[in-house]
């Protein structure tokens, strides 16, 4: 008996997942090349080879745990939902390939989170709140790595007080988003799960379906993520930033888009505090469209 | 410093992570003593700096004590460097392989092992047979040689049985100690795991082990995801685990605890707190002087 040879096949069955697909499909074929007497190969035959996927899937599991740091909220609802050992066996490939290429850390997240999302995404209604946490956390990731990569091409914000200009001085502005802003829509409340999740409270029998937007802007005055807590209205309003738009037409197409009768003044509280804190500032040399 | 604060009643101390340093900030006084992965200095060096609060154990997961592929002259070499700067009393290891020769059966055609050893990069239970046992005698005696200190040798989780097993674990770690002055590291929750997958009562078996060879214990928490319990670093031990501890504190001269909670960045710190807690009292039933 060559001890070296089992711990062979059974290393080889944790980082090669299409060899343990062949040996649960054709264990003759997989087994064929390697000399192992009777005994041995029997045990092969009679192996748990779920338990052992699931092994595998648990070294992935285990070395994976940096992900921890920027997305403890995402990872304590996949144990939660106890599903995180099926998660990391099904990205076991992918993690291999990850090890032996020359992909970056953040690339290997960025692949990791794509991954989830897509395995998450045929599933959604058995995990309620895990596509919210995953979204806010990759947000919240994407955001704070804005600060340190070059995406700081407006790095010196400045606030203008909008709150003594007339109505149609309003009007005419043309509003620029003052560094990165990503506008999220979600079914449930983000930052409420999350709260319940520290609190050990979290009970997805007790969620309530409502539609919810927040802002995720990176405040380059300070470097710190800013979450803003919008309304319908409002969040459209972001959306429709371009640096060409005036605040006049870009409250016309939230009004036309969203078919209600709002009023500009009601807009004016949400630009006052936007302008005043630098996440809006003008374009002084665009023409209003 | 070598051996400081591992002489008399037994040490507690935590296994490194992330949030560890700002933890000692706030309570250096909670733990003697720091457990540190040999990986993690490897790939960031400076984590050493904790040893300025507190001494440092090293644990190492490279070794592939149970393997027929040995670590690189250089990997060692950087264990015994890791050794000597940390001053530890000791190198726990784990009973397992982390490498295996990559066999002529496989073509070599696979994208993800461009070379002719498989790397799992993590302790692999091995098939428990004389062959292996023979073979962890031989890397017991070498990298106590090398290292010159003791290699605690930790047993690893069975999820499944390895083909080729002619002993259970506990067999092979009471033969391993009939045949050397092999010394051990107890993971209580590894050995739980163990008895779960194979049906046995942890809280009997256990004493069927050498247990006046354990010089470390580890403790963490479990996890169970389709119907297997799993090893889970991010979660508080059962009580169970306790009961096992006050077992092995009888009958052992235990001179080490580690809390493995170390796969998170972050671990709710009162929840730590009561952990470290609630192992001083178990470690406060037994009368040292007597052991």
């Amino acid at each position: 008996m060559n001890s070296g040879t089992i711990n062979s096949i059974l290393a080889r069955c944790i980082v090669e997942p299409a060899f343990l697909d062949q040996l649960v499909q054709d264990p003759s074929g997989a087994l064929r090349g390697y000399a192992l007497d009777p005994q041995i190969y029997s045990d092969f035959l009679k192996l748990d080879i779920a338990r052992l996927r699931n092994f595998a899937g648990l070294v992935t599991k285990v070395q994976n745990n940096g992900l921890w740091e920027q997305f403890l909220h995402t990872r304590t609802l996949l144990n939660y939902y106890r599903i995180d050992l099926e998660v990391f066996t099904a990205y076991r490939d992918t993690h291999l390939q990850n090890r032996h290429s020359r992909l970056s850390h953040n690339q290997q997240i960025e692949r990791f989170l794509s991954f989830l999302q897509e395995y998450i995404e045929a599933k959604y209604s058995a995990y309620p709140a895990l596509r919210e946490i995953l979204s806010h956390e990759q947000l919240t990731w994407e955001i704070r790595l804005s600060f340190s990569t070059g995406k700081r091409m407006l790095s010196n914000g400045r606030k203008i007080d909008v709150s003594s200009l007339k109505y149609e001085q309003l009007m005419n502005l043309i509003p620029v988003i003052w560094g990165e802003m990503r506008v999220e829509e979600f079914t449930y409340d983000p930052l409420e799960v999350i709260s319940k999740l520290s609190q050990g409270s979290f009970d997805p029998r007790q969620l309530s379906a409502q539609p919810r937007w927040l802002g995720y802007w990176a405040d380059n005055s300070t470097e710190q993520l800013r979450i803003l807590e919008l309304d319908l209205p409002i969040a459209m309003l972001l959306r429709q930033i371009n640096g060409r738009r005036s605040v006049r037409t870009l409250i016309r197409r939230v009004v036309k888009g969203a078919q209600s009768d709002l009023r500009p003044s009601e807009f004016r509280p949400f630009l006052e505090m936007a302008f005043g804190e630098g996440a809006l500032t003008t374009v002084a040399d665009s023409h209003a469209c | 410093m070598r051996a400081s604060g591992f002489d008399s009643h037994p040490a507690v101390g935590l296994a490194y992570s992330a949030y560890v340093p700002m933890f000692l900030n706030k309570h250096l006084d909670a733990v003697d003593y720091i457990e540190m992965p040999f990986e993690l200095l490897q790939h960031n060096p400076s984590v050493i700096e904790i040893q300025r609060l507190r001494p440092v154990i090293l644990h190492c997961a490279s070794l592939s004590m149970a393997g027929f592929v040995p670590p690189d002259d250089l990997t060692v070499e950087s264990v015994k460097f890791w050794t000597e700067k940390t001053k530890t009393p000791w190198v726990g290891e784990h009973l397992a392989f982390v490498t295996a020769e990559r066999e002529a059966a496989d073509a070599g055609d696979n994208k993800n092992s461009a070379c002719d050893v498989y790397d799992v990069g993590y302790s692999v239970n091995p098939p428990m047979n004389a062959a292996n046992l023979q073979q962890v005698l031989r890397s017991v005696e070498e990298y106590e040689k090398r290292l010159s200190v003791p290699v605690l040798l930790e047993n690893s989780p069975v999820y499944f049985v390895p083909p080729g097993s002619t002993m259970t674990q506990i067999e092979f770690i009471r033969e391993l100690c009939a045949r050397s002055s092999a010394q051990l590291l107890l993971d209580l929750t590894h050995f739980y795991i163990t008895s779960q997958t194979l049906g046995f009562d942890p809280l009997r078996e256990i004493m069927s082990l050498p247990l006046d060879r354990v010089v470390e214990v580890h403790i963490s928490g479990v996890d169970m995801q389709d119907g297997i319990y799993w090893d889970d670093h991010t979660k508080r031990a059962p009580e169970i685990i306790y009961d096992m501890l006050t077992l092995v504190l009888a009958r052992s001269s235990l001179k080490a605890v580690t809390l493995e909670y170390n796969w998170s960045a972050r671990f709710p710190e009162k929840a730590l707190l009561q952990e470290i807690d609630r192992t001083r009292e178990a470690l406060s039933t037994v009368a040292w002087e007597y052991v």
